[in-house]
Formats: structure tokens, sequence, C-alpha cells
């Protein structure tokens, strides 16, 4: 019997109003899947379709077409994301809490209770390492400072699923360093992860597979290695699988 | 409180106190009549304001009831028990709504008695002190500082509403009628002189003010 | 579970922010300028609690719109709703837990001022025990949440400076001239005087809780059978304005 995979989709396709009578296609017909235990990297260019696909898995976006799953749950279904967490792009928080509140909201939220949800807090502050922090005010956080709060509260309720968008985004390279540890960690404890970045060299460090999408598409389907192959790095075989002349050919 | 809130609220508080030294002292070098600030900033709306309070005055008195009568055919309003005549059945929930308005707003007036007149007084003074040229306000009140037993009050009220309004014959009348009622005769014939001089022809009423004049002038000179 | 932690997040905004207290300030000096008042030695009871009353109204009505307009409309904006909409609850969950939110923290606004009102009477001694004030306290509370749930489900449908007009309006119209209102539509003839009649009662009817006049000169208490029904009208029409907002939030694009 095959294992349901963590994070599925089905022919998605979302399209946007642009305009009056126009619509624009922002994914087209995008399958995958991305089994238990995988540190599965989303990359592509400005506009490829990530994010969309991360909203519909999220079922913050109505598709037009097709199906996601979330442990085989349809992602219209909130049960989906009972063992999910999730880390926005953007780290707008509530500004008028302090961390401790925030985080302990979050807890609260995902149905975490009393002493329980006390010590997950604490636990997800430290894991980030914030613990200093948690009393103070999330408007006097710099940028680097809510990232980690972000990651805080995707993992405050222990999930198994993470889907994290632009997970070193305003890291300091110490900060980086912690977060590559900490997906390693988190994979060694079984979660799953699905990451976008741009940052094509943190990828190659921390995934074991890679989806690249363009203009939508689906374009590659398959390991770091596989990708890389004769290529120098992942920037050359991203910028070469995107039809992009490379500056400095030889 | 954070520092840097608390800093800037100093900081302005100490700039809103330095301009407002500097300020007053120019505005009323700027305004000949001498009229106070609050006025000034409240321009034509005061009048509006000293109107509304003068008839606030009024709904007091009658108990809380606006304009006299909440429907549109005055003739109810002769008879109270005509304030409970059923409204059209026809319309669903009418009759519910037609309950919750006499339940909310007061429909049946009833006048003040006693020492809750006092009640009214407050008004009066709000709309003379939004308007000093309201001589209904100042006469109206002066009658009910009056009838509330405060005569001494009485007569404060209407010297101001003289200071204020030096040339209307009305608060002079007004005064000299209250000196009437209270027995302070030659203070009664002074003020009704004045009045008659300062009489004018300018108004529905002023036939009638003429005569009240003589009249209560005639009245108070016999009792000398 | 979901909806509490989100009531407490609303609540919790709401009183970090300083606007509620500098109108809290506001109406405490003026009731103690109130309490000082004595014009012409008349003590002026009755107009110390109608002004107090008056702005303690109006002030929780103009504290109440902007607080309850935020509510989404900022989660939106500043995309803090992934956060919340990326965990197990349902949208309506969300929308019923912001509007209690905002309805919560409005009646935690208006029963600090509230506090003021009491106090000014107590020192004026006009008596805190009339029956009257405290059916006009729960109505107001009532007509509170009644305001919340209107303008969250305007903040669904459009600007928060829209959902501020629109029910700060619809809050002045109904109360000052609501009952002209139905007067014009009793005397009405003709085959529109049904329509109007049913967008009449649809409308949501704040004249019903202000019994400020009666409270003011001494009226007495309001019957039961209709204090308790506009109560429930109250809350009623509540859970109908957040339902149809969170079905219209339902399919929105996040």
């Amino acid at each position: 019997m095959s294992e349901i995979p963590a994070i599925e989709t089905r022919d998605l396709t979302i399209e946007y109003k642009a305009g009056r009578k126009k619509r624009r296609t922002a994914v087209l017909e995008l399958s995958f899947q991305v089994k238990r235990g995988d540190i599965v990297g989303f990359i592509g260019p400005n506009g490829a379709g990530k994010t969309s696909t991360i909203k519909a898995l999220l079922d913050f976006t109505p598709v037009s077409e097709g199906e996601c799953f979330i442990s085989g749950i349809p992602s219209t279904d909130p049960c989906s994301r009972k063992h999910l967490g999730y880390m926005p792009e953007i780290s707008y928080y509530p500004k008028f809490l302090t961390l401790e509140e925030f985080i302990d909201a979050c807890a609260a939220v995902s149905g975490l209770r009393g002493r329980v949800r006390r010590d997950a807090v604490i636990s997800a502050v430290e894991r980030v390492g914030m613990s200093e922090h948690l009393k103070s005010r999330l408007s006097s956080f710099s940028k680097g400072m809510l990232q980690q709060a972000g990651c805080a509260q995707a993992l405050v309720h222990n999930p198994d699923i993470l889907i994290l968008d632009e997970p070193m985004s305003g890291l300091d390279p110490i900060a980086r360093m912690r977060m590559r540890h900490l997906l390693s960690d988190l994979q060694a404890e079984g979660k799953t992860i699905l990451f976008s970045s741009h940052e094509l060299g943190e990828i190659e460090m921390v995934a074991d597979r890679i989806l690249l999408l363009n203009k939508g598409e689906l374009i590659f389907d398959g390991t770091v290695d596989e990708v890389v192959g004769a290529n120098v790095n992942l920037e050359q075989a991203f910028l070469g699988l995107l039809g992009e002349e490379l500056p400095w050919a030889a | 409180m954070n520092r840097v809130p608390f800093r800037s609220l100093l900081i302005s508080g100490v700039l809103a106190f330095a301009l407002v030294m500097i300020l007053v002292p120019r505005l009323k070098a700027a305004n000949p009549s001498g009229s106070d600030i609050l006025m000034q900033v409240l321009g034509g709306t005061a009048d509006l304001a000293s109107d509304a309070a003068y008839k606030e005055a009024d709904v007091y008195f009658h108990g809380g009831v606006t304009g006299g009568c909440p429907h549109e055919d005055k003739d109810h309003c002769e008879d109270e028990a005509a304030h409970n005549h059923a409204m059209p059945a026809d319309l669903p929930l009418m009759g519910v709504v037609e309950r919750l308005h006499s339940a909310t707003a007061p429909t049946i007036h009833r006048h003040l008695q006693g020492r809750d007149e006092r009640e009214l007084l407050p008004w009066f003074m709000a709309a003379v002190r939004l308007n000093p040229h309201n001589i209904e306000a100042w006469r109206t009140g002066t009658y009910w500082f009056y009838r509330t037993g405060d005569t001494k009050q009485a007569e404060s009220f209407i010297t101001d509403a003289i200071r204020a309004n030096p040339n209307d014959y009305r608060v002079y009348m007004e005064r000299g009628v209250l000196h009437h009622r209270i027995g302070k005769w030659s203070a009664a014939v002074q003020d009704l002189e004045i009045a008659d001089r300062l009489w004018k022809n300018d108004s529905e009423d002023s036939p009638y003010d003429k005569k009240m004049i003589r009249t209560f002038h005639d009245n108070a000179k016999t009792h000398l | 579970m979901g909806c509490l932690a989100i009531i407490r997040l609303s609540l919790l905004e709401t009183l970090r922010r300083k606007d509620f207290y500098v109108v809290l300030v506001l109406v405490f000096l003026l009731a103690t300028w109130v309490v000082t008042m004595n014009p012409g030695g008349a003590g002026a009871g009755r107009f110390a609690k109608d002004i107090v009353m008056q702005v303690i109204w109006l002030a929780s009505f103009a504290l109440t719109a902007p607080l309850a307009a935020r509510q989404i409309s900022s989660d939106l904006e500043q995309k803090t709703i992934y956060v919340l909409m990326s965990r197990p609850i349902e949208r309506w969950h969300y929308i019923f837990g912001r509007a209690a939110g905002a309805a919560v923290a409005a009646i935690v606004c208006f029963s600090s001022m509230f506090i003021a009102l009491i106090t000014m009477m107590f020192l004026k001694g006009t008596g805190v025990t009339d029956v009257s004030l405290w059916q006009a306290f729960a109505l107001q509370i009532v007509a509170l949440v009644m305001l919340c749930a209107v303008t969250v489900f305007f903040s669904i449908t459009g600007s928060p400076a829209g959902a501020v007009t629109f029910s700060l309006l619809s809050v002045g119209i109904m109360r000052y001239g609501g009952y002209a209102m139905l007067d014009k539509i009793a005397n009405m003839h003709g085959q529109w005087r049904g329509v109007i009649w049913a967008g009449y009662v649809i409308l949501p009817h704040f004249e019903f809780f202000s019994i400020s006049q009666r409270v003011v000169h001494g009226w007495g208490a309001m019957p039961t059978d209709l204090f308790v029904p506009v109560l429930i009208y109250g809350a009623a029409y509540s859970i109908f304005a957040t339902a149809f907002a969170a079905y219209l939030f339902k399919r929105r694009w996040l």
C-alpha cells in the first residue's frame, strides 16, 4: 500500500482576474507530491507561481481547477492544517503583542491548552534562539527577529509538515546557519518540509528534492544531484533550465 | 509607557502651552468687540447651540417630550389620551415598533413641578453663555430663577443681560417687571423708563411690550 | 477554542492602543467638571446626567466603529491573517472571533466610561439604583455588539473608512430619524408601501436601544415585555450580520 504523500497537488490551476474580462493564469495543471520526511525546495523566478501554489495548499486562494491535499485531506478542509505549520514570506505580525503573547495566541488557535500550551510556547521560542526576547513587543523587533518569531509560531504546535515561504529572507549569515541546522534537525525528527527560496545556495545545502516552477508550469521535479548534473552549481542549472543565457559564458 | 512616547507627550504639552500663552493675548487684541475665544472658535454655530439649549429647557419642562408632540398631526397635542391612538395594523410588526417608540421616547408630556423646576436653569445659563444676545433666553431664564425662589440670582442674571445688550429695551423691561414683582418700586420705575426710551416697534410683540412697560411703570409709580 | 483565542487577541490589541485611554481620560475630566457644576445653585442633577450620558454614549459609538472596522481589514492589509488562517480554524470561526473580540473590547471601553457616569451620579446624589439606568447600560452594550457586527459586515464588503462611515451613519440615522421614518411609512399609500416597510424592518434599529431620555427624565423602567425582546433582537441581528459577513468571507482571496 503506497504511503499517503504529505503534500500533493493534482492538475492544480489557479487563475486571477486581471482586468474586466481578462484572466491571468498563475499556475497551470501543476501536479507534484512531497513524500513524508522529505525536504523539498520550491524554486522559480519571480511570478512563477510558487506563492500562489502555497496559498492554494493553505486554502488562502480558491483554485480554478484541480485539487490540493495535505496528508490526504483536501486543503479546503481546515483539518488538513491540524499538523501543518506555515511561515509566511512577509513577517508582519500584530505589533502590539509581545513575542510570548503572539506565540501563545498561535498555539491557542492551533488547539493547545493549559500547561501543554505554556510549555510549547517556551520550547518553540527556545528552539529559534529568542528566549531573551519573550517579553518584548514585536514592534521592537528587527526584520531578522521577526523571521525567527515567524519560525517559532510555525513550530509551536509541533506540526508534522512545514511550509516555509522564504525562510532565509532577512537573516544574517549566523542566523541562516542556525536556520539550516534547524531544518536539518526537523528533518531528522521526521518532519516534511516544503520551502520556497531565492537563495539557491541554501537550497543546494539543505534540500533533498527540487521543484522548479516557471510561468505557472512545473519545469523540473527531481533531486538536487539530478538537476545540478554537469553544471557547476544549482544557480547555473537553474538558469539553464529556464533558458537564460549565462553572462559569463565561456 | 515607553520612554519615547512619554517624552513626545511632554514636549507636545510644553509646546501647546507656549502656543496658547503667545496666541491668546494676540487674539484678544485683534478682537475689538471683546467676545471670548470660545465664541470666536464656535462662530455661527454658537447661535445654533444657544437656540438648541433654549429649546432643551422647554423639553425638560415637558418631561423630555420633544417638539411637544411626536406625531405630525398637532391637533392631537391638546389631548394627552390622543397620544395612545393606534397605528395602522395592516403592516406586520408595526404595533411592536409603535410600542417601542412609546417606551424609549417620552410621548406623554408632563410638567416639571416644585424643586424639579430648577433643572431648567442650567440650560438657560448655557444658552446665554453661547449667545449673549439671545434675549429670549435671558428673559425666560430670569423668570424661572424668580419662579424657583432665587430672586437674587434672577436680578444678577438679568443685570448680566443688560450688560451684554445695553441697547435692547426688552432686558430693561424684564428687570423692571422683576423689580415690580419683588416690590422694588423705584428700581422698577427706573428700568421701565429706560425700556420705554429704548423701545422700538421692530417686532410683532413690540406693541404688546409697549403696553406692558406702561402698565407696570404706572403701577410701580403708585407705590412710590 | 480558536474563537476564544482570537477574541483574546482582539481585546489585547485594543487595550494596547492609546486612543481608548485618551477618550477615557476626557470622559473622566468631563464628569469631574460636571460634578463640580452648580449653575445658579440649581444642583443640575438632571442636566449633568444628560450631558455625561450623551457624551459617553456618543463616545462609545465613536470608539466602537473604528475598532470593529480595523479587525479584519488590518489583518488583510498587514497579512497577519495568514498566521491565523494557516491553522485548523474555519473562516467563519475567524470572522466570529474577530467580531466577538471587537464587541468584548467595546464593552470594556464603554463599561469603563460608565463607571465615570455612576461616580458622577453618586456624587451628585441623583441615585444609581434606578432600574432604568441599568436597563440603559444593558441596552447600550447590546447596541455596541450590534454595531460591531454591522461594521464587520461593512468592512468585508468595503474599505475600513467606508465601514466606519456607513455604520456610524446607520446609527445616527436610526437613532435620530428611525421613528420619523415609521411615521412616514404609516402615512404612506400605494403598492410600494409594503416593500419600503420590508426595507425598514431589516435596517439595524439602533433607536430601540436608546432609553437615555427615559433615564434622565425619570420615566422609570422599560416594561420587561419590551426590554427582553429588544435584547434578543440585538443579539439575533448581531449573529445574522456576522453570519452574513462570514458567508461573504468564505471564498475571499487572502
